[in-house]
């Protein structure tokens, strides 16, 4: 396997994680972007502990995903009470914050960030991530499915009416920030060994486009769509040549748009999966008819 | 004590350049109901394209007219990209829209233009050769002038809403579009008249940065929309007036911090002032107005 196929295959499953991390909260229509915040926590967790403590990797990542958890669950409470519009702001300021103060805090490297942790060959890191990635998959899949999964929508369509059904949109969206933190987390532990460390502006606001692009290009209403836009998202930054690498970002930024003016609900929306599922129980029934 | 009073005065001259910025998100808001994260950086690349005149013509007159025009043009380009999610009340969809812009706009000003370097006013548009001295400290003329159009801009605007029919028309619209639409105001030709007042209002303050600051480069846009947002949130969006008198009092505390302090950390401190009044006090101090 080749360094480009590896680092391919290791950050799309991260960005899957990071997009299905970003659309649970979509769902109950809180652009809550604390995923970001909390896979900077978790990479920088991990950097710590692997380098300073010595940590091996499944104390760290069960470190990370604690850590990060927690620290998400400071403001979850009064995060759960906001609106769409300040959610998207208050996000990005804890952002920044934790930016800044990566950039600050000496012990975390200031702007050139922690590097130097243990390797872990790229075969075995590949089968960690995508097993995490089956897993969450697996779960968000069946979060989905669930009585929680139609209370999610309720509240994305009429928050109001949701209330008066019995759904509590607050505690909902609590458990989704923990949850989407966790996933955060894990997915920044998963970037730190990728990279051998972690700086300050890999989590910058292009971060931040990169992860609403993956989700609103691939669909804000399925799980699946993210698993086809992130690979393309992270293949066009790396199909540039070297000295256009800053047109990713506009890159990015005109498919967000001309993806919003065209099609809001992204490449796979609800009615394509239910058109698929339709056309896969159709073909089975014909199948098992002739035979 | 000098020196105290040369940055009250840079402050309150960088709060009145805020509070007419946060005039523009503000107006956007009430309009349209979008909060259009892309203002600020459009309105550096207004002092991009005025820097661009000025060098091609050297007129300091053809390139202030040029960088009020840009401001004009690329808000009122940008409005038919937010025209169908305004219409369908896609208020968040909007707003990604302009993040996605901020974010181009932001890479073109930091690899294409003038190879990604910040540019310089000549020195002649700031004039930071003449000052008025007072002990050891001074304050530069041109820091003066931008001052007193700031508030003679702010005023100009205050009477254009309150004393003629377009801004009647504007209040109108913000109170009760569909009352509104009902009266015979067209609503997509006022959305579209506030997107232009809004890059009229940038294209102002862009000559006045230049002027005040001499220079402006990539992360400019984003310092701004940093310091409107949190003016924007601690007053209560929408609100006009609450907006200018958080907008002088964060900018007189900026101009404080930045001369007492390292700089360092004045946008995380901005972004602190942001959480807390989102998580506290979601409305603001002096109250949402939509």
């Amino acid at each position: 396997m080749t360094l480009f196929q590896f680092y391919f295959f290791e950050f799309s499953a991260i960005y899957i994680l990071i997009g299905w991390a970003v659309y649970l909260m979509f769902r109950i229509n809180q652009p809550y972007f604390g995923s970001l915040y909390s896979m900077c926590i978790g990479a920088y967790f991990a950097a710590y502990s692997a380098i300073n403590w010595g940590w091996p990797v499944w104390l760290v990542l069960m470190g990370a995903v604690v850590v990060s958890m927690l620290f998400s669950l400071i403001p979850a409470f009064r995060l759960a009470r906001l609106g769409p519009f300040p959610m998207v702001i208050a996000s990005m300021a804890i952002l920044f914050i934790i930016q800044t103060a990566a950039k600050n805090i000496d012990i975390l490297g200031g702007n050139y960030g922690l590097f130097g942790m243990p390797f872990i060959p790229y075969h075995i890191l590949l089968l960690i991530t995508y097993g995490f990635l089956l897993f969450i998959g697996y779960l968000v899949y069946h979060l989905d499915q669930s009585h929680i999964g139609r209370a999610m929508d309720a509240i994305h369509f009429n928050r109001d009416m949701a209330a008066t059904l019995g759904v509590n949109a607050s505690s909902l969206s609590v458990q989704f920030q923990v949850i989407s933190s966790a996933i955060g987390g894990l997915a920044g532990v998963l970037y730190a060994y990728t990279m051998g460390g972690v700086f300050p502006g890999a989590f910058s606001l292009s971060f931040m486009l990169h992860a609403i692009t993956i989700v609103v290009l691939g669909g804000m209403f399925t799980m699946w769509g993210v698993i086809i836009s992130a690979p393309v998202l992270w293949s066009i930054g790396h199909f540039l040549p070297e000295n256009m690498t800053g047109l990713s970002v506009i890159v990015y930024g005109i498919l967000l748009i001309v993806m919003l003016l065209i099609r809001p609900s992204g490449i796979i929306d609800r009615r394509l999966t239910k058109n698929i599922s339709e056309l896969r129980r159709a073909i089975f029934k014909t199948f098992s008819r002739h035979t | 004590m000098e020196a105290f009073i040369s940055y009250l005065i840079s402050g309150i001259q960088l709060g009145v350049l805020y509070g007419i910025v946060t005039i523009g998100f503000n107006l956007l808001i009430l309009v349209t109901g979008i909060l259009n994260f892309a203002y600020s950086n459009l309105l550096v690349l207004s002092m991009y394209a005025g820097w661009v005149i000025l060098g091609a013509t050297d007129s300091i007159m053809i390139a202030a007219i040029g960088t009020v025009l840009s401001g004009v043009l690329i808000n009122a380009v940008l409005t038919p990209l937010f025209l169908p999610f305004i219409k369908k009340h896609m208020h968040l969809e909007a707003l990604v829209i302009s993040i996605g812009i901020s974010l181009i706009s932001v890479e073109i000003m930091s690899h294409w233009l003038n190879l990604g370097l910040p540019i310089a006013f000549p020195r002649s548009i700031q004039m930071s050769d003449s000052a008025i001295r007072f002990g050891l400290a001074s304050i530069g003329i041109g820091k003066l002038i931008t001052l007193l159009l700031g508030i003679l801009l702010l005023f100009v605007f205050f009477q254009f809403l309150y004393k003629t029919k377009r801004g009647r028309i504007l209040r109108a619209v913000t109170q009760d579009s569909e009352v509104a639409e009902m009266l015979g105001i067209s609503i997509p030709k006022t959305m579209f008249f506030s997107f232009a007042l809004g890059g009229l209002l940038a294209g102002i303050v862009a000559i006045l940065m230049a002027v005040s600051l001499g220079s402006a480069s990539s992360e400019l846009g984003d310092n701004i929309t940093l310091m409107c947002l949190a003016i924007l949130f601690l007053a209560g969006i929408g609100n006009l007036k609450g907006g200018l008198i958080c907008a002088i009092f964060v900018g007189t505390v900026e101009g404080m911090v930045m001369g007492y302090l390292p700089g360092d950390w004045t946008k995380a401190f901005a972004f602190s002032v942001i959480l807390a009044v989102l998580l506290f006090k979601p409305e603001g101090i002096f109250g949402t107005q939509h």
